[in-house]
């Protein structure tokens, strides 16, 4: 058959177009499917990495993982931080992004670089510098409060400690996102609104939550998943303890099972991508279902 | 003929050059500096660690490697296993670490990567090093590293000033766990809300839980408890004996019922130096650090408080802190020879002057610096007692972590003494089913 001309150019867009996308691509296999295929190759073995000996073991790493107490303990702590979290940093996301639009273009951009900083700086930083604030004798919270919370000294109080410093990371990011959204919505709705009487509350149930909707479902997934992930905040400022009270999901990987048994380090790491796969799945289909 | 004699001078010229020329470079070669990485997560005691780089890299000089340097780099705590073993995976891990035999050790370690010594090289330190040190780092046989230390373990350390205070005699400070139980009680200080502003102990709850485990079987031993079984692969019927329990229950009780534990102050030796508890327990370096941070800090040190089953126990760990070196090193020989050139008395005192702590080689021990050290009432005690028994097996760090971590858990509150023995002998034996 006669290519036509039209036809060629076609093909020759197509092949620039993989082209350009080739390094990135290879640049995705490289990092992200080859170790998840590694990973998964790996959590049907007894694997000593350095002697590089893989013994096959069938699902015994999974069972193993599943039916640990150490792993249902760092699941428990997890899904805890999740549940604190999440609602916490949506509520203020949420909050201060409204707040922010009320100002002018400047003022708020103002804002936003100010909430942004935290999300750029490193974990580690963040983690030293929240030590001391919340350091039960001589940091500035007790001092100022009068209280003698032990803060991340404490079982009961370092889970929340922590999460202190997940919003305080994280808060930048979302904000942006919501800001961008709520800017998105056309101001002759609200004009419109405030002619037929809906002010304050009316308008945001009414026209700005149901409009920033999908939005607002993205930024929860994204949190969830970042939560699950929690690591950084975590090894920065309690390590896992007081006696494995914040010892999350990533901490146990990292901390307990990655020295001893590169096998199931991968079975947990496979647990994980796939918990968030059916957590992405979901939020896909919460969005279709909210959308207007 | 005239033109092949051309051709045969003009060859052996060539030939002469070009020998030349590659023999230079094979000299240029020989000489090229090489540096070898020594990685050590002692933060605590820079100086100790840059010490023993020093000398390492003197020693080299001495054998006639003069290109040889040792180059120390700290590796923070928390996270050196990891550290450690992303970097051998990768190739790209130091020659000579800072580890436990126990965990590194080819063909007996769960990350098999420390080689076994040279037989001259073995020989020389196991003729060297002092008596009660002479096993750690050596398994099977094969000694796979050298001691960083004459370990004695922890010692009592307390002040002066507070013990005065309380009416307590300075000169006296507990022998036994009653005795040091009822002196925190004395020494404990509380404002009008009851919380503890001083605390007559100072207990190791943070950080990571081989380090509580560490401090807190100075304690758990005296009760006559052993963690493991002997082959290291059972923890239910030890952890959660009866002279276990006794052993968590002591610790429970200083907390509950003497009252005497602040569970809000930071590292123990943190809290001494600032005055915010009377008592600690912990090791010879401490030593060197309160003396350039609080060199004003009035205190001595004692052995530490003997238990009910008469034990003065010295911890002399055979699951020990040792220097190794990496099977994937390409100066494994040159390593060899140096580490008998570094076993002599001068390097060693060195290094420990440093640190404040005992030399590993018996000759050293009779020496003006053995002799000024502080605590020489202590090395006195426990030269001649029992060794508390130690978790040498595959495994074995990794399991006590966990009751470790059993321990925080009770004294933060979050479970009775019973329960927490009950928990770590589950949660152990589910980790050492899985090596």
């Amino acid at each position: 058959m006669k290519l036509t001309r039209y036809t060629l150019l076609e093909k020759k867009y197509a092949i620039s177009g993989l082209l350009f996308i080739a390094p990135a691509f290879i640049y995705y296999l490289a990092v992200f499917f080859y170790p998840l295929l590694s990973a998964i190759y790996s959590s049907f073995f007894r694997v000593n990495v350095l002697a590089n000996q893989f013994t096959f073991i069938g699902w015994k790493n999974y069972v193993d993982t599943i039916s640990g107490q150490d792993f249902q303990h760092s699941v428990r702590v997890t899904l805890s931080y999740i549940a604190m979290f999440v609602p916490m940093i949506m509520i203020i996301s949420v909050s201060l992004s409204l707040f922010i639009t009320q100002f002018p273009p400047k003022v708020s951009s103002f804002f936003i670089v100010i909430f942004i900083l935290p999300f750029i700086s490193a974990n580690v930083t963040a983690g030293m510098i929240w030590n001391f604030i919340l350091d039960p004798v001589i940091g500035i919270v007790n001092t100022v409060t009068g209280s003698s919370l032990a803060w991340f000294r404490g079982t009961q109080t370092a889970l929340f400690s922590v999460v202190i410093v997940g919003v305080w990371l994280r808060i930048g990011f979302d904000v942006i996102i919501l800001v961008g959204s709520i800017k998105g919505i056309p101001q002759e709705i609200y004009e419109a609104a405030r002619i037929d009487g809906a002010h304050g509350w009316k308008q945001f149930f009414h026209i700005t939550y149901p409009l920033i909707n999908p939005t607002i479902i993205l930024v929860l997934t994204l949190e969830v998943i970042n939560s699950f992930r929690v690591f950084g905040e975590i090894m920065s400022t309690t390590g896992g303890g007081p006696g494995g009270a914040t010892k999350s999901l990533m901490i146990h990987l990292i901390k307990d099972v990655f020295p001893i048994s590169y096998g199931r380090a991968s079975a947990i790491s496979i647990l994980l991508v796939v918990s968030l796969i059916i957590i992405s799945v979901l939020q896909r289909l919460l969005k279709k279902s909210v959308q207007y | 003929m005239r033109n092949l004699r051309n051709v045969l001078v003009l060859l052996m010229v060539f030939l002469s050059i070009t020998t030349g020329l590659w023999a230079a470079g094979q000299q240029e070669k020989a000489k090229a500096p090489v540096e070898i990485v020594f990685w050590s997560h002692l933060g605590e005691s820079p100086e100790f660690v840059h010490a023993f780089a020093e000398k390492a890299t003197e020693a080299f000089a001495s054998i006639g490697l003069d290109n040889y340097s040792v180059k120390a780099e700290i590796i923070d705590y928390s996270s050196y296993e990891q550290k450690y073993l992303t970097a051998f995976s990768s190739g790209k891990g130091p020659d000579i670490f800072f580890g436990r035999a126990t965990d590194w050790a080819l063909e007996y370690g769960i990350n098999p990567i420390a080689v076994p010594f040279r037989a001259d090289t073995q020989k020389v330190w196991d003729e060297a090093l002092i008596d009660f040190m002479s096993k750690q780092g050596v398994i099977d046989g094969k000694r796979f590293g050298i001691p960083y230390e004459a370990s004695v373990g922890q010692m009592l350390y307390y002040n002066v000033d507070h013990f005065i205070e309380a009416g307590l005699d300075p000169d006296k400070p507990p022998t036994t766990l009653d005795e040091m139980a009822e002196y925190a009680r004395i020494l404990t200080k509380r404002d009008n809300n009851g919380n503890i502003t001083r605390g007559g102990y100072g207990l190791r709850y943070l950080g990571a839980g081989g380090g509580i485990w560490d401090k807190f079987r100075t304690i758990y031993h005296q009760f006559g408890a052993v963690a493991l079984s002997e082959d290291g692969k059972t923890a239910n019927g030890y952890i959660n004996s009866a002279e276990s329990l006794a052993g968590f229950q002591y610790v429970y009780d200083l907390v509950n019922v003497q009252k005497a534990i602040s569970t809000t102050f930071d590292m123990p030796e943190t809290a001494f130096k600032q005055g915010l508890v009377s008592m600690i327990y912990r090791e010879p370096w401490l030593i060197a650090s309160i003396a350039e941070d609080v060199p004003s800090l009035n205190y001595r040190i004692a052995p530490i408080a003997g238990g009910p089953v008469g034990l003065v126990a010295k911890q002399i760990p055979l699951d020990g802190w040792n220097y190794l070196v990496n099977s994937q090193s390409r100066h494994i020989e040159p390593i060899m020879d140096m580490l008998i050139a570094l076993c002599n008395v001068e390097a060693d005192i060195y290094i420990h002057e440093k640190r404040q702590t005992p030399p590993v080689i018996e000759a050293a021990f009779d020496s003006d610096f053995v002799r000024s050290l502080p605590y020489g009432n202590v090395l006195t005690a426990y030269n001649d007692s029992l060794l508390s028994p130690e978790y040498a097996q595959l495994g074995g760090s990794q399991a006590t972590t966990i009751a470790g971590e059993e321990f925080v858990k009770m004294v933060m509150g979050g479970q009775t003494p019973k329960q927490a023995v009950d928990r770590a002998a589950v949660r152990m034996d589910q980790m050492l089913r899985t090596l």
